[in-house]
């Protein structure tokens, strides 16, 4: 039996839209486990990005709690949830959101910038970027590393924004549609890569529209009106 | 270290942070030449009333003057903040050419020059003798005959580029000078007859000092004939002021307020003298009072100045509120994301302050910079201007200054450019807390982009 | 009206659109602050020399008799509202035991008094006097006088504010008055060296003089042109060199000299008199420092529109950025049939929108600030610790705080033009935009 890393308890999110007060996720309960690579699917407004959100301590649930290794991301402090997205989650977003300022290195090294003072970046920057290049190398980017993001194609970009979101090498790799934005084959190697990192035991939680690109995680659940629908968290066989 | 790098690579690689700089360079420089050339006009015209009259006057606007002046001299000598005093008078009369008969009215000021050189500027002024200062009233030719400076533009007139036509040599020229004598109680001596006191002096030096008020309406003779003119030689010999100037390690109004002690302390002594009374209208005023009706327009002119500079830092920092404004709402994408990666509230906020503090520290080095180099060849470009086309900045006949003060204060410089930088963090404030306010889960909703 | 209506809901929505209104109505309150600054000096200068001589001076070679015929002569132009004969002379004025100060003596056509609107103004007890006079009550026989708060009380150290209540102590005193006489000065213009002979006058204090501006306020003594005059040369003829005249609402300053002139001639001819004179108006007579401080306030205003030019980026970076927005707007009204000109003149017709709203508000600003100047001054000053000169000062005892209304309409307009040239390249931009590349989802 895996250890469970993440876990959602009965949580509730709402968001007000004008004066309408609307309920995005209405009692979810789900646990993840530790090597796992979960597909979330659900049709548009499900809730599936707000669930992802609220993982990722981008966001605070108005009631239930979320655990991470059992610690409750919604009684974290400011500095505690930075700590966490910086160090233990990784985001990969469907529109990659990288920075146009940056070149591809520097932008697969914002988060361990972030996480370190001035000091400390002199002292690890030299490790890091050999790191950063690894990764890039592993991504096949290898030879793009002075390019500005828009001088790459989306596929490229996604492979990017992956290597940035590994960079500090988190416990839980978040992505957020990330093929949404892709033509089909492009798609399947970002897919791939996911495959390829899940095999080396990175647990993985994806949100998709997509039934047929949930079906290469290994395990699926289905958001419908805020729910998780039964009988669709099984584990896929393929 | 993430936003010393982002802070860099939006300075150079967003054009509307170019904008920013611009705008803060702009303003910095309008305001380093305009404060210079106006402060350094302004602080001109209040150097030479100052050197003028020296730190403080012990005097009375009465043309009767005070007496025991010697008295009070002697006390005010043996003060250790006290480096110099000049007796000096002061009266009005008429003076008239005697080769042309041309005759005017006339301010008469009588000094010893030497001392009077010791407790002001005065000789700094003279054109002919300011290095012999004491033989500033010696005729040439005639021992006899006394010599008087008058003030530049009662004997010369400028030339049309504002110059006056100084010779090597200054011809004598001579001159009746006439007064009231006055008794010490204020009537006039011999007034049944109606005679007044005149005296003929030899030119022998002229005073330019660049007020217009001193230049063309004072003459300056030697103290004892002034007082013989004005009548304060007999029988007790007075004066209208004693000027003072005090030792460099005294301030001002230290100097003064002992000075007043000094005074009060005095004529408390001389209760009950035959000539107390003459000094109920005595006066103990520093420089800055005793020329108050000469200062005062210029200190409102400086005043009204500091109101327009407050105004272009205040559209500054409107400027940079508004161009983060818009870099804020252009990059909240970006702010979203460096969220999701752990950057904290405040390191984004720091993120924006550090762009804004670069944008000040540029905008403000190269406004220093443009406006000490167009300082700088001020002059020259004004030169030309009047060479080509006859333009001139300051009219010289009107501001007696030989070019534009262009002297960089660096006090000045200093507080333009912290000026600048607190104006661009001001500006910078309201979106760099909007920024860190930014939820990510927000800003990254597919809804939002 | 889908302009209008975009342009309203632009308004409201948008907060960098109030801002660039904000950024617009800053710079032309600056501009207008400085104008009216400026212009306000200027003013204060023109009407200082108007106070002292009318709006149009005459001053002759030498003294000449009969000057009520010639005032009466000159009073009879439309043009002319009233003429004053003035006779000015320094003198020592002995105000107690062991004072005597340096005056100016002004001699005053007595049955004049009320044309010399300005005096009248200054006076600290008969301004509102419907006759004024020297009169001195209970002294019937009593040449009377006015003398500046200066020559009778001196300003507190401290305030700089005169004591009245002492100086009004003066009101009745006998004064003593000293002055010079030489003969050249009313026989002939060909100048004799010859000493002045003294004479006294004894006159009493009848009104204080506070004009708020030191040269009067300190030195001046205003006595009946007469008895003054009789005093000084011993003889009943009065002769005057100078007279001041103030001319009728909206006369035209040169014609009115011109016909003047021609009054003149009429006079000299009919009193047989051989003298010469010459009219000057206030403005001839400040005319090279009034060109002067024009010329300062015409630098100083370009130095500041350079401020304006960094609005018109502003408003230019504004309006790149709105379009660059409402791109996916762009594309529906592009699609919705709007033609590439009607997206322009959206867009530029917005920017004229922001650069008008911006000016009124800026005009409010600049009128705001301008109006209450001096408040702000007394608070600079205490928070400054700046030492401030009231009473005694020359010239200004307040800052001008009045709006230049034709510099701040000129003002506007440059704005109004300012935002509307930012406006224009993102207009065309938006106007070259193609709804096919908009509205084409990435």
């Amino acid at each position: 039996m895996s250890d469970v890393i993440l876990e959602a308890r009965n949580i509730h999110k709402a968001y007000r839209m004008g004066a309408a007060q609307v309920s995005v996720l209405k009692g979810v309960d789900l646990k993840v486990n530790a090597g796992e690579f979960l597909a979330v699917i659900g049709a548009s407004g499900s809730g599936k990005s707000t669930l992802l959100h609220l993982f990722g301590g981008l966001d605070r649930a108005d009631q239930g709690s979320v655990l991470f290794q059992g610690k409750d991301l919604t009684r974290l402090g400011m500095g505690g949830l930075n700590r966490f997205r910086n160090r233990d989650a990784g985001f990969v977003f469907q529109f990659y959101h990288l920075l146009d300022e940056l070149n591809i290195l520097e932008n697969v090294l914002v988060p361990v910038m972030a996480g370190c003072s001035v000091g400390a970046w002199l002292s690890c920057r030299a490790q890091a970027r050999i790191k950063a290049q690894d990764l890039l190398g592993r991504m096949g980017l290898k030879d793009r590393l002075a390019h500005k993001p828009y001088q790459l194609s989306g596929g490229e970009r996604q492979r990017v924004a992956i290597a940035r979101a590994l960079i500090n090498d988190p416990v839980l790799l978040l992505a957020d549609e990330p093929t949404g934005n892709l033509d089909s084959a492009t798609g399947n190697s970002i897919l791939e890569v996911f495959e390829q990192l899940n095999r080396d035991g990175q647990t993985i939680v994806m949100v998709t529209h997509d039934a047929r690109i949930a079906h290469q995680a290994t395990r699926t659940i289905q958001l419908v009106d805020g729910k998780i629908r039964q009988g669709l968290s099984e584990p896929n066989l393929s | 270290m993430l936003q010393l790098i982002l802070a860099i690579k939006y300075m150079f690689k967003r054009r509307i942070a170019s904008l920013a700089v611009l705008t803060v360079a702009l303003s910095v420089f309008v305001t380093l030449v305009v404060l210079t050339v106006m402060h350094g006009l302004l602080a001109g015209w209040k150097d030479v009333n100052h050197a003028l009259v020296g730190d403080c006057v012990v005097g009375t606007e009465s043309l009767v003057g005070f007496a025991y002046y010697d008295e009070l001299m002697t006390r005010l000598e043996a003060l250790p903040d006290v480096a110099a005093v000049s007796p000096v008078v002061k009266t009005y009369g008429l003076f008239t050419e005697t080769s042309t008969g041309y005759s005017n009215g006339i301010e008469v000021m009588g000094i010893d020059p030497v001392r009077h050189a010791k407790a002001t500027e005065f000789a700094r002024f003279l054109h002919y003798r300011s290095d012999q200062v004491g033989q500033v009233f010696d005729a040439v030719g005639d021992a006899n005959r006394p010599g008087c400076a008058f003030g530049v533009d009662c004997v010369l007139m400028r030339d049309q580029n504002g110059e006056y036509p100084f010779s090597d040599f200054l011809w004598p020229r001579d001159y009746d000078v006439t007064c009231f004598p006055l008794t010490a109680r204020g009537v006039l001596k011999r007034s049944g007859v109606g005679e007044v006191s005149t005296k003929r002096f030899t030119l022998t030096d002229t005073v330019h000092s660049g007020l217009p008020k001193n230049d063309d309406q004072v003459v300056y003779v030697a103290l004892h004939e002034a007082q013989q003119l004005s009548g304060m030689d007999l029988p007790v010999p007075r004066i209208s002021a004693l000027h003072i100037r005090f030792r460099e390690a005294t301030t001002i109004n230290q100097g003064t307020q002992e000075t007043a002690s000094v005074f009060e302390a005095f004529k408390q002594d001389c209760a009950g003298r035959n000539l107390a009374f003459l000094l109920d209208t005595v006066h103990v005023q520093d420089w800055k009072r005793y020329c108050r009706a000469m200062i005062a327009p210029v200190e409102k002119e400086e005043l009204a100045l500091v109101f327009m500079f407050v105004l272009v830092g205040l559209t500054t920092v409107f400027i940079v509120l508004v161009i983060f404004y818009m870099i804020v709402s252009h990059k909240s994408k970006d702010i979203g994301t460096l969220k999701s990666m752990g950057v904290s509230s405040i390191q984004i906020m720091g993120l924006y302050w550090l762009f804004a503090l670069m944008i000040g520290s540029l905008g403000a080095g190269l406004g220093l910079g443009g406006g000490w180099l167009f300082l700088s060849r001020m002059n020259g470009v004004e030169a030309w201007l009047f060479e080509k086309f006859h333009f001139q900045l300051f009219n010289r006949a009107m501001f007696a200054i030989d070019e534009i003060p262009h002297d960089i204060d660096v006090s000045m410089v200093v507080l333009i450019g912290l000026f600048a930088l607190v104006s661009c963090l001001t500006g910078a404030l309201i979106p760099a807390w909007q920024a860190a306010r930014l939820q990510p889960a927000k800003t990254l909703q597919v809804s939002q982009l | 009206m889908l302009k209008l209506l975009l342009w309203l809901k632009y308004l409201c929505k948008r907060k960098l659109v109030l801002l660039s209104i904000a950024a617009v109505a800053l710079s032309v309150a600056l501009l207008i602050v400085v104008a009216s600054l400026f212009s306000g000096f200027i003013q204060a200068y023109e009407q200082s020399a108007e106070d002292l001589i009318g709006d149009v001076l005459l001053q002759s070679d030498v003294a000449f008799p009969h000057y009520e015929v010639l005032a009466h002569k000159l009073e009879t132009l439309p043009e002319v509202e009233a003429a004053v004969s003035v006779m000015l002379t320094p003198g020592l004025l002995h105000v107690g035991k062991g004072h005597v100060r340096y005056v100016q003596i002004f001699g005053l056509d007595e049955t004049r008094l009320n044309d010399m609107p300005s005096l009248k103004r200054s006076l600290v007890h008969r301004s509102q006097d419907q006759n004024l006079s020297f009169d001195v009550p209970d002294h019937a026989d009593s040449i009377g006088g006015f003398v500046g708060v200066g020559l009778l009380t001196e300003p507190n150290e401290v305030t700089d504010q005169y004591d009245f209540d002492l100086a009004n102590e003066s009101m009745g005193d006998q004064l003593a008055l000293t002055s010079g006489t030489v003969d050249h000065e009313t026989q002939t213009s060909q100048a004799v060296a010859q000493s002045p002979r003294s004479r006294t006058l004894k006159f009493r204090v009848s009104d204080i003089v506070f004009a708020g501006h030191s040269q009067f306020d300190s030195e001046a003594v205003y006595l009946p042109l007469s008895p003054l005059y009789k005093a000084l040369y011993q003889t009943d003829e009065v002769k005057v060199k100078r007279m001041q005249i103030r001319l009728a609402e909206g006369a035209d300053a040169g014609a009115a000299i011109e016909a003047m002139k021609r009054q003149w001639a009429a006079f000299v001819r009919e009193q047989k008199l051989s003298v010469y004179c010459q009219f000057y108006t206030a403005k001839d007579l400040q005319a090279d420092y009034m060109q002067e401080l024009n010329k300062q306030m015409a630098i100083l205003l370009s130095v500041f529109s350079i401020v304006d030019v960094g609005v018109i980026f502003l408003v230019f970076c504004i309006f790149y950025m709105i379009v660059h927005l409402k791109r996916k707007d762009i594309g529906v009204i592009k699609s919705c049939g709007c033609s590439s000109w009607g997206v322009v003149s959206i867009f530029l017709g917005f920017g004229m929108f922001v650069g008008v709203i911006g000016s009124l508000f800026g005009m409010g600003l600049g009128y705001l600030f301008t109006h209450n100047i001096n408040t702000i001054e007394q608070w600079i000053a205490a928070a400054f610790g700046l030492n401030l000169w009231d009473s005694s000062v020359y010239l200004f005892s307040q800052i001008p705080n009045r709006i230049n209304w034709s510099s701040a309409a000129q003002i506007s307009g440059y704005a109004i033009l300012a935002a509307s040239i930012g406006a224009l390249i993102p207009a065309i931009l938006a106007g070259r935009m193609q709804p096919v590349d908009i509205l084409r989802y990435e």
